[in-house]
């Protein structure tokens, strides 16, 4: 990664346009100083003890791969991501795929955005009319002679995440995919008709491929998303929320109430190295299928 | 074409170069921006100038006067025409005249005074003229005099020392006077208990009312040659003097007033001109002195109250002046007169500042603060409290920001731990060991050693109590003596609601979560082991005894009693009716409860416990559960590590734990130090007694007098107070789990085993972070 990086920079200023590195650097420098040496610093801590910052080896490794709060953090994030984000692509295309055959609904492209306009705070008072004990969710399981749900305080309370996070991003993940249509090229799916392709092999073969430069950047944006799910569970079911709706920030939050600095800078390192792994294998396959 | 495409080259070279310097220019801004912000937020010390520089000068000095011998705030002062100072002391019925500002004092005796205060008497308002007239409202309460509910009496003596008496029957004689005030012109104005304003004519004996106040709250009144100015604690009026109309409202003024009152009642006020003729209001309160100019948009602080007596809790301003060079003289109603007087070339706050830091609003400490600025006058205590109600901010929030700043190696040179996670500051060297101070407090004074070593450890002690509430258990002499742990109270408690003659709940407990919520303080302790882990059969045990104690209460309880219970508690807090034996002892008294069980927070509470004990042969003693001789805190102080002023954080300790402000009942808990323990229970307004109405179980008004312990059960309490040397639980986080779980075993919801299993399983996340 680091050569082809290298590689772009000499190519960059071997070419006549020396001047995108000037009007580059102030971008570049800000994520030095904001992003990247802060880190370093993360990194620096998470060999150090928290308060004191003697060195400590891989203890802080050591104690957050034995703390059961983080593994299960861990695995909620997870499960979050590997159910939540599928779910929220197949949706989102699919519903972009009707929009983009219907034209006039393409009008209401800008009211798909609505919910990431809506403030988080009322979310949350929706969210708690919806999912209360005796609120419009339950209302509806009982008008349908459905046993009434638990929604918050049982293990259905990890689909109350799922449910919000869908519903958070379908609007933008739609408008995302329906730019990514515009761009596939109309006279290739009108050859393949021509050619007699079906629909569905036209969808497969013409469209999809098509639609694969943006799914690489719908995808990492969706994960990023998944992260701030966390407001919403915060706000709705405090810092101590059910076990299924115990997410990595919960755990990062509590940890900083009670001055865990060590914990918290071994688990960031862990979890950067997960998130960089994960989109240089998501850079990899775009890469080499393209 | 050629000449174009160069234009546009340049054009493009030009523009991209504006960017990069306008660009530039922002970014400088921003930096400029907000190192000026972080420049004026660091200079906005506490007296509002905004402007201040750090090494800014300027600050009213605060000195002391010398009053009239024995006066202790009873009375009135005012500034006479002749530029004199008088004092009438209703205590001892004497007049006194000070012509140099308060170093010398001619007293004389009214002696119409005297003779009504011999007398049953009690002296309701008094009002003095600039002529150096005295008028005095009384109510004798010796003789009964049929339908006269007050039978108020009035007095006005002449600077000639003739004097007017007469009665004004004022609605019948079924109020009496809360305040008066003579407007310059000597026109005498009154409010009544009823809220509504006359104006007296002592001439004539006749009364005219003129309007009514709105609220019934902290009162205050002055006036100068135009208006009457009058504030009811959420309201200013202005009445006119010369048209006889209230002027519109200044809301500027009122939500002043209105914040004041809130924090603590007794702001007082006085007016007087300004350079430019313009009538200007001063205020003085626990925040200090604020001007207003009457008409105007702003209220300026002139004075910190955490840089004088007005930030203490233990004093409150009776009376204000403002004299002819600017300066303010404050009357407090412990008989102190305080002058304020301008320094220009005095610091604009003491170059030495030590911050405390809290959560929440502590009374103890800001009678500290002001006892260690008479002290260590060079030193400014600043008070931050995280939660004050204002910002939104929840604890989480408030803990986490402290915690930014502490882990940036700043700061405050002190915190209470009250509701913060204590351990996690002793765990990771965040906290001074306070060794050498205890062994520095012991060598002075006497402390309740338990107590005072309550939070020791082997590696030393991190944090010092301060003030704790006593856990109580009251009931009848054989009971008590039969009940030493939570499963002897639920043996004891079984017992009682079998009993025939038994048709009240026994520890005045309707819900299960009121149940848990009482005897949780006792047993919290340990349900923790020390490896983190829950002790499954203690909680276990804790739920099952709670159920039995739960099916006793609910024996003898039916639907209307649960339904009268919930009217009565509405809107108040559980720690009131649920927690406090005072108030607990009360019920007793009324027959809706058997024993109680909670705390002892100041003499108050003791006072309505010992009062109950006569009454119904009662007794009382430390209330034990799983866990044994507790104190709850609550006050505990630290000192951070990060702290650059560690000796004088100490010298504050000395002084937060010194007799002066530990013998203080503010009624946030009992003292640490022994020595002191004395004054706290000394009465201080002895010969008054207070009678409390209530109603007893059939409906039957019943009345009680509170009356001060007597001196042996001071000591009986001082005792059980030595044998205290447990901290209770402060963090409160696992409470609310316990208690929604575990009412659910109480009610039979669900089995006691399976709530046991489902609380371990919620509160497991604490435990495992």
């Amino acid at each position: 990664m680091w050569k082809k990086l290298s590689r772009k920079f000499h190519s960059i200023y071997r070419s006549r346009n020396k001047n995108i590195l000037l009007f580059l650097m102030p971008s570049i420098a800000g994520v030095f100083l904001f992003v990247l040496i802060p880190f370093a610093d993360v990194g620096k801590r998470s060999f150090q003890t928290a308060v004191t910052g003697e060195f400590c080896g891989i203890d802080n490794y050591k104690v957050i791969f034995g703390n059961q709060a983080f593994l299960l953090a861990i695995r909620n994030t997870f499960k979050l991501v590997i159910i939540g984000l599928p779910l929220l692509l197949v949706a989102s295309l699919l519903i972009s795929l009707v929009m983009y055959q219907v034209k006039w609904v393409q009008a209401l492209k800008s009211a798909f955005l609505f919910p990431m306009a809506v403030p988080t705070a009322t979310v949350v008072l929706i969210w708690k009319m919806l999912f209360h004990n005796f609120g419009l969710m339950n209302a509806g399981l009982e008008s349908i002679s459905l046993k009434s749900i638990d929604w918050l305080g049982s293990d259905a309370s990890f689909w109350v995440l799922i449910i919000s996070y869908i519903w958070k991003n379908l609007g933008y993940t739609i408008v995302l995919w329906l730019a990514g249509l515009h761009n596939v090229s109309e006279e290739l799916k009108e050859a393949a008709r021509v050619d007699g392709a079906s629909e569905t092999k036209c969808f497969l073969y013409v469209v999809l491929p098509g639609l694969k430069p943006v799914l690489y950047t719908i995808t990492i944006l969706s994960f990023l998303n998944s992260f701030k799910v966390f407001r919403e569970a915060y706000l709705v079911a405090g810092a101590y929320p059910q076990q299924n709706m115990y997410l990595l920030q919960h755990l990062f939050n509590n940890w900083f109430t009670h001055l865990e600095m060590d914990k918290i800078a071994a688990a960031a390192v862990c979890i950067t190295v997960i998130f960089i792994v994960f989109a240089v294998f998501l850079q990899h396959i775009w890469e080499e299928e393209k | 074409m050629k000449g174009f495409v160069k234009t546009m080259k340049s054009m493009k070279q030009f523009t991209a170069f504006l960017l990069v310097i306008i660009l530039t220019f922002m970014i400088a801004a921003c930096a400029k921006t907000e190192n000026q912000t972080k420049e004026s937020e660091k200079n906005n010390v506490s007296n509002g100038k905004t402007e201040e520089k750090e090494n800014a000068k300027g600050r009213y000095l605060e000195t002391i006067i010398n009053t009239p011998k024995g006066f202790i705030g009873k009375g009135d002062m005012r500034r006479l025409a002749d530029g004199s100072l008088m004092i009438v002391d209703t205590e001892h019925a004497t007049k006194s005249i000070s012509t140099d500002e308060g170093k010398t004092w001619k007293t004389e005796t009214i002696k119409k005074l005297k003779s009504i205060v011999e007398g049953e008497t009690e002296i309701k308002s008094v009002s003095l003229a600039e002529d150096g007239g005295i008028f005095i409202s009384y109510v004798s309460w010796g003789k009964k005099e049929d339908g006269k509910m007050f039978p108020e009496k009035y007095f006005y003596q002449k600077p000639d020392k003739t004097i007017i008496e007469f009665e004004l029957g004022i609605e019948e004689y079924r109020t009496s006077m809360s305040g008066s005030v003579f407007t310059a012109d000597g026109r005498l104005f009154a409010v009544m208990q009823s809220m509504n304003v006359y104006e007296i004519d002592i001439e004539k004996k006749s009364a005219k009312k003129i309007f009514s106040l709105e609220n019934e709250g902290d009162l205050d009144m002055c006036s100068n040659e135009d208006v009457l100015i009058i504030q009811d604690g959420k309201k200013v009026y202005f009445y006119d003097l010369n048209s006889g109309s209230i002027t519109a409202d200044d809301n500027v003024l009122n939500s002043y007033i209105e914040k004041q009152t809130e924090k603590k009642y007794g702001t007082v006020m006085c007016t007087a001109k300004d350079g430019k003729n313009k009538q200007t209001l001063f205020f003085a309160g626990s925040e200090g002195i604020a001007s207003h100019a009457i008409g105007g948009s702003v209220m300026e602080q002139l004075v910190d109250g955490a840089l004088t007596n007005l930030g203490d809790p233990s004093r409150t301003p009776l009376k204000m002046l403002q004299n002819e060079d600017g300066s303010f003289f404050i009357l407090y109603r412990d008989g102190e007169l305080d002058s304020y007087v301008y320094d220009a070339n005095a610091s604009a706050v003491p170059e030495q500042q030590l911050t405390i830091y809290s959560l929440y609003d502590n009374e103890t400490i800001r009678q500290a603060i002001s006892v260690f600025r008479k002290k260590n006058p060079e030193v400014f205590v600043k008070f931050e409290v995280g939660l004050s109600g204002e910002n939104g901010m929840t604890e989480s929030d408030a803990i986490n920001n402290l915690n930014t700043e502490l882990l940036a190696g700043e700061g405050p040179d002190m915190i209470l731990l009250d509701g913060m996670p204590i351990e996690s500051y002793e765990e990771k060297g965040m906290l001074v060991d306070l060794g050498d101070v205890i062994t520095g407090l012991e060598s002075a004074n006497a402390y309740f050693e338990g107590i005072l070593k309550g939070y020791q450890q082997k590696s030393g002690t991190y944090v010092l109590p301060f003030r704790y509430n006593v856990p109580l258990l009251t009931g009848d002499n054989t009971t008590l003596s039969k009940i030493s742990d939570l499963k002897t109270l639920a043996d004891e408690a079984e017992r009682i609601a079998g009993l025939q003659t038994t048709k009240e709940t026994v520890l005045g407990c309707y819900s299960a979560e009121e149940l848990l919520e009482k005897l949780y303080l006792t047993s919290a302790n340990v349900w923790i082991t020390e490896d983190g882990t829950v002790d499954k059969t203690a909680l276990s045990e804790f739920l099952t005894q709670a159920k039995r104690i739960y099916e006793a209460e609910q024996k003898n309880l039916d639907e209307k009693e649960r339904k009268a219970h919930e009217e009565r508690v509405e809107g108040k807090k559980v720690t009131e009716y649920l927690l406090e034996s005072g108030s607990q002892a009360l019920d007793q008294f009324s027959k809706l409860q058997i024993l109680t069980a909670g705390y002892l927070s100041s003499m108050l509470d003791f006072q309505s416990v010992t009062s109950v004990k006569k009454v119904n042969k009662n007794e009382y003693k430390i209330l034990n559960g799983q866990d044994s001789n507790l104190f709850c805190s609550t006050g505990s102080i630290s000192i951070s590590k990060n702290s650059k002023n560690q000796e004088i954080a100490k010298q504050f300790i000395h002084t937060l734990l010194g007799t002066e402000v530990q013998g203080k009942d503010l009624g946030d808990g009992f003292p640490v130090n022994a020595d002191a323990y004395k004054n706290f229970t000394k009465n201080p307004t002895p010969g008054s007694s207070l009678v409390v109405g209530t109603k007893d179980g059939n409906g039957n008004d019943i009345m009680l007098d509170i009356e001060w312990p007597e001196q042996s059960e001071i000591d009986k309490l001082k005792n059980m107070i030595d044998s205290l040397k447990v901290p209770s639980v402060t963090d409160n986080s696992l409470k609310d789990e316990i208690i929604t779980n575990g009412a659910q075993a109480l009610t039979g919801e669900k089995g006691v085993e399976q709530s046991v299993e489902e609380i371990i399983q919620k509160i497991s996340l604490h435990l495992q972070e």
